[in-house]
């Protein structure tokens, strides 16, 4: 008997089962999945959405690219969503991608991320990146190349450090953390569309809480990874007599504080190999143009960023040992200006 | 009347069905002859003995005539009888004999495994006479601690069962259980999962009770690890009691290889088992709710491997996986010689024919034969098949949730498989405990 | 040993339940650096409560709770027990709501939250009427299949790690200790349960030791991940910050995209075994004191408890009325040890004469 009641009570909820579901069910193929998202701003002050979307029936044409404008981003997106023959699937987007003029709105560009952060759909994982061109043709601009995918622009960032250093791909997430963090700062890759190639690497945009503070040419940004522990491998150097490639990179940074004034001692050890040189050019001479080389470009960085007051190396999280967690919210504005780097490069042949 | 020797033989083999005492006039004294009936062919026995009787002049030398081994002690009289040997013994007792009998024909009747094929062990498998089947086990298991009951169970017909255990190992409480539950039987045993109802109600279970084994080596196997087998009249296989789990994905086999290798099947086996569980289902749940799992590359790849299929992934999983299942019957429907024609034609209609009509996906082609594989590579046919059933609920689950139904659908198959006892022994138990053992 | 492996099994995946979901919130609240002083004390606190537990369970042997306020008196059982019961009705809805909401922003975000209530509410429901022993082999087998995803999640989150985002440093005085959400956050270490399974087997204090300290382990994992991503600064202003920390994750040599599938995977082997270990628990309690079949207990009040995770309007009243079950909860899980010791002690004289003889 009891038995018997448990199995009816089995089928009552499976059968409850069974009719509920249905919501989230769409084939793949059936849906659109855009790969980049392009936001900008109309004259009129409405945003523009931009979606780059692979087309896989067609052999010539290898994307496409959709508009659609809204008051708020979540509206563009659904207009899209609404004009679109298929469901739209946001959720492999992979580049976003930020007219100039938006992104130096600093609340303009806080709601965005933290709209982009937000969203369940678009993942946090995806890059961000800066242009100064029209959105619009950044994106289309792959359909004129020869020889790509779909999928060229996401790669284009994800080539991986070995292959090119230069490159400094940010997540959404790293430039939401970028808003709320009081010790380090953030650099957001600025792009534009090349004339053989999809894109063209110019340099990065230096982020702070949001805002704007200063533009990196690629070479800086190297150094800035450099000293952000991030091992640099497979950079070419041209010293104008010799060009060399830097095999391995480490960094050791040692911070102090005294009478409130904090001072950091950093020594970096960069190997090398020659790739070519010019004749009578011996190695000590390489070294040491090198040394003076990177020294110069950081001082001349830091003390860009001292008067900005933005700190893009993150060494306020150096000192969380030695400044209280309060006191370290004031980082930027009272203990960075004042900063005293020791900076030693010490330049080893392989 | 009988002697101190006889009765010491009769109390050590009390718990035997199959042992007889049979008492016969030699030259004017008695003898008793003793043996196992499923081991010793006894007319033929006696007919020998009396032809050796009417060359002999007395009983002395009847006894000397008949066997070398005489007079021994009663250890080796027991160890004789164990071995398959007829023992014969006079009226007082002072005069025995361990004689080579006439055996009963287990080897003619004995043939390969039709359900299993094993590698590397002895290919004996159990025939449809329940005497030449125990017989196969006593051959291979000579202690006196196995025991062996007779039962004749059926309201129309009698049918014979044998209960097999090893004393001491198997725990009472169980045996008693059993012994109860083969008592009570009313109705005919028909079929083998007619005495698996016995066991308590299993009527909506795909588990069975039982574990039907056609190799002695196995149910030697089972019975060393605490089980017991019953035999069924007429059915040539050995059931094992419990049923359990890992029955499924152990096999006593394997060790005749290195133990890294047995490992190596057995965790094959396993994956074997999950794959066949979730993989049509996880198919449909990233196809067609949970795409946003692919990386990019493989996202852009199945929804170009899909398209222009009219089917929605759930409609052509089920209709891909209920085809193949139907195969899977159609050929053991199908008399020897056509069976091949049936795999070739589905083979080229399912691989080929379907794909090319773009009716189904052809990365779905290749899951759907990784399932087939998979859930053969489980021991037994009856669970290959009833791994095959559950699958469908995790399937349904699936196409409605997602991977979130794949997941609770996995989870739920567990709960319902650890839910599962018979006679308080869980089906997912590792082992049966030893009598008497403490946990 | 079987058993006591089976019984270490479920809890670990009852803390770990508790602990993914809002337990990380709540030490990012209680204090701004050094969270592993709160996660210790707070370990620390439960050690010393079931090591107290411990001791008034063994002065009566084979005997579990319900058994020992029996013992002591019919209304000392209902006194104590039902609203224990109650508050396990609430707190039973509340978790698997909470789940529910983090599992749909995960896998379905279109789906309503209703459809897969009802989902693992069945599941676990049906998980309890099958008894003890089911819940505790299937324990084994969820273990198995939990804790690996565990172990990637932690593992894969490395990548994204940034020592330096975390204030190591020690609070001195620990002011945390007065607040009312350490209170709340003492509930999130159920180990109540721990009492009503004993009457089969004796448990030992030196395991369970073993036990808390992978737990203890594990809750340092989970509070410590988001903060090694993005830091406390950012991290008070998520919803959900573990959830944040796995979508951050991006592996490019791995042929899935999101890690955080992972991690609703494990959520709903967890959420399922927790849940169904609470109703069973109401059941053989309300059996014992009412003489009512347990498994209508367990549909009754799993009906209750369906009606009332479905009629939470909002996230944030969930997480409140959730904190407040767990405060109620953490009150049980001081009073009940306490009686029983009390009650142990008092009743035997002062001698553990039990267990000597």
């Amino acid at each position: 008997m009891k038995n018997n009641r448990l199995f009816q009570f089995i089928v009552v909820f499976l059968t409850v089962i069974l009719l509920c579901g249905c919501w989230d069910i769409k084939d793949i193929n059936k849906r659109t999945i855009p790969l980049v998202l392009g936001i900008s701003k109309t004259n009129g002050g409405e945003y523009k959405v931009t979606l780059q979307i692979p087309v896989l029936k067609n052999e010539s044409q290898v994307s496409k690219v959709v508009t659609g404008t809204g008051e708020t981003i979540t509206s563009a997106l659904g207009k899209i969503r609404t004009n679109s023959e298929n469901a739209i699937d946001y959720t492999q987007i992979r580049l976003i991608v930020v007219q100039n003029h938006l992104a130096h709105n600093q609340k303009e560009f806080t709601n965005i991320v933290k709209f982009l952060m937000g969203s369940e759909e678009i993942p946090s994982r995806s890059l961000m990146a800066i242009t100064d061109e029209n959105v619009e043709g950044v994106l289309s601009s792959i359909n004129d190349k020869l020889g790509v995918h779909a999928s060229s622009i996401y790669d284009f960032f994800n080539k991986g450090a070995d292959w090119a250093p230069e490159i400094f791909s940010t997540p959404v997430w790293e430039v939401y953390r970028s808003l709320f963090s009081s010790t380090k700062d953030i650099a957001v890759p600025l792009i534009r569309s090349g004339r053989n190639t999809v894109l063209i690497f110019e340099g990065s945009d230096i982020l702070k809480k949001g805002e704007i503070m200063d533009r990196l040419k690629p070479e800086e940004i190297q150094l800035i990874r450099v000293l952000q522990n991030k091992n640099e491998k497979g950079k070419i150097e041209s010293l104008g007599f010799a060009s060399i490639m830097v095999s391995n990179s480490s960094i050791r940074l040692k911070p102090s504080l005294n009478n409130d004034k904090p001072s950091l001692s950093s020594n970096l050890n960069i190997k090398i190999n020659v790739l070519e040189r010019n004749d009578g050019v011996t190695n000590k001479k390489i070294m040491e143009e090198l040394e003076r080389i990177i020294e110069e470009r950081f001082f001349h960085i830091l003390k860009r960023m001292q008067e900005s007051h933005t700190d893009i190396f993150g060494f306020g999280q150096e000192f969380q040992q030695l400044i209280s967690y309060n006191e370290l919210k004031n980082w930027r504005d009272e203990y960075f200006p004042d900063l005293k780097v020791n900076f030693e490069v010490e330049v080893n042949m392989e | 009347m009988r002697n101190k020797i006889v009765k010491e033989l009769e109390t050590t083999f009390s718990n035997q069905g199959d042992f007889f005492i049979e008492e016969e006039l030699v030259d004017k004294t008695t003898i008793f002859l003793m043996g196992f009936k499923t081991l010793v062919d006894l007319p033929k026995s006696k007919l020998y003995i009396q032809q050796i009787e009417d060359s002999s002049r007395s009983a002395k030398a009847l006894f000397m005539n008949l066997s070398n081994r005489i007079n021994v002690n009663t250890e080796q009289l027991i160890e004789g009888i164990l071995e398959g040997n007829l023992v014969i013994v006079s009226l007082d007792g002072k005069q025995n004999a361990v004689v080579n009998p006439f055996i009963q024909n287990l080897r003619s009747s004995v043939s390969e495994p039709k359900n299993e094929s094993p590698i590397q062990s002895s290919t004996d498998a159990f025939g449809d006479d329940i005497n030449t089947n125990v017989g196969m086990i006593r051959k291979r298991l000579t202690t006196t601690s196995l025991c062996h009951c007779s039962y004749q169970v059926g309201e129309l017909e009698k049918r014979k069962l044998s209960m097999l255990y090893i004393e001491g190992r198997t725990p009472n409480a169980l045996i008693e259980k059993v012994e109860q539950q083969l008592k009570g039987i009313k109705n005919d045993i028909e079929t083998i999962d007619e005495l698996n109802l016995q066991f308590g109600k299993r009527r909506f279970s795909p588990v069975s009770h039982l574990f039907a084994t056609e190799l002695p080596i196995s149910a030697i196997h089972a019975l060393k690890r605490n089980k017991i087998v019953l035999f069924l009249d007429n059915c040539p296989f050995a059931l094992v009691f419990p049923n359990l789990l890992w029955d499924m994905l152990f096999s006593i086999n394997d060790r005749n290889f290195p133990f890294i290798l047995s490992f190596m099947l057995r965790f094959f086996r396993v994956i074997g088992l999950v794959a066949t569980l979730i993989l049509p289902a996880l198919y449909v749940a990233l196809v067609s709710v949970n795409p946003e799992v692919f990386k990019l590359d493989l996202a852009l790849f199945v929804a170009k491997s899909r398209e222009g299929i009219p089917l929605t992934a759930f409609l052509e999983t089920i209709a891909m996986v209920v085809l193949v299942d139907l195969i899977l019957e159609a050929i053991v429907r199908l008399p020897k010689s056509v069976g091949p024609a049936i795999t070739m034609v589905g083979g080229i209609i399912l691989g080929q024919a379907m794909v090319e009509a773009k009716l189904v996906s052809n990365l779905l082609v290749i899951v759907i034969t990784a399932v087939v594989i998979a859930s053969s590579s489980v021991i037994g046919m009856q669970n290959s098949l009833y791994i095959r059933l559950l699958k469908y609920p995790i399937l349904i689950l699936a196409s409605l949730f997602g991977i979130l139904g794949v997941c609770t659908g996995f989870i739920f198959t567990i709960i319902y498989l650890a839910s599962l006892t018979s006679d308080d022994i869980p089906y997912m138990t590792f082992r049966i405990k030893k009598e008497g053992e403490i946990k | 040993m079987t058993q006591r492996i089976q019984i270490g099994a479920v809890f670990i995946i009852i803390h770990l339940s508790f602990g993914y979901v809002v337990y990380p919130n709540l030490i990012y609240m209680l204090t701004k650096t050094a969270h592993w002083e709160v996660i210790i004390c707070q370990g620390l606190l439960q050690l010393i409560l079931i090591w107290i537990y411990m001791k008034g369970l063994n002065y009566f042997p084979a005997q579990n709770v319900t058994d020992i306020f029996l013992k002591m008196g019919r209304w000392a059982a209902i006194i104590f027990l039902t609203p224990f019961a109650i508050n396990l009705i609430a707190l039973a809805s509340l978790n698997i709501r909470i789940h529910t909401e983090v599992i749909i922003s995960i896998f379905l975000p279109r789906t309503p939250y209703w459809a897969i209530l009802i989902l693992l509410f069945f599941i676990s429901v049906y998980t309890a009427l099958k008894g003890l022993g089911t819940i505790l082999r299937s324990a084994i087998f969820i273990f198995l299949f939990v804790i690996p995803l565990v172990v990637l999640n932690i593992f894969s989150s490395v990548i994204n790690f940034n020592i330096h985002n975390v204030t190591p440093g020690l609070n001195f005085p620990p002011k945390f200790l007065l607040d009312i959400k350490f209170f709340y956050l003492l509930g999130f270490s159920s180990f109540i349960f721990l009492g009503f399974i004993t009457s089969k087997t004796k448990l030992i204090f030196r395991q369970l030791l073993a036990v808390w300290v992978i737990v203890t382990v594990l809750f340092l994992a989970i509070v410590y991940i988001p903060l090694f991503i993005f830091g406390q600064d950012t991290v008070v202003t998520l919803k959900n910050p573990f959830l944040e920390a796995m979508d951050s994750i991006d592996i490019s040599w791995f042929s899935f995209n999101r890690q955080a599938i992972f991690f609703g995977v494990l959520l709903v082997g967890l959420v399922i075994l927790t849940n169904s270990v609470l109703f069973w628990l109401i059941g053989t309690i309300m059996q014992k004191i009412y003489r009512w079949n347990s498994s209508n207990w367990i549909i009754a009040f799993s009906f209750i408890a369906l009606l009332i995770a479905l009629v939470v309007p909002n996230k944030s009243l969930l997480e409140k009325y959730f904190l407040w079950s767990s405060g109620a909860q953490a009150l049980f899980m001081i009073i009940i040890p306490l009686a029983l010791f009390i009650y142990g002690f008092w009743s035997n004289g002062g001698v553990r004469g039990h267990e000597k003889q």
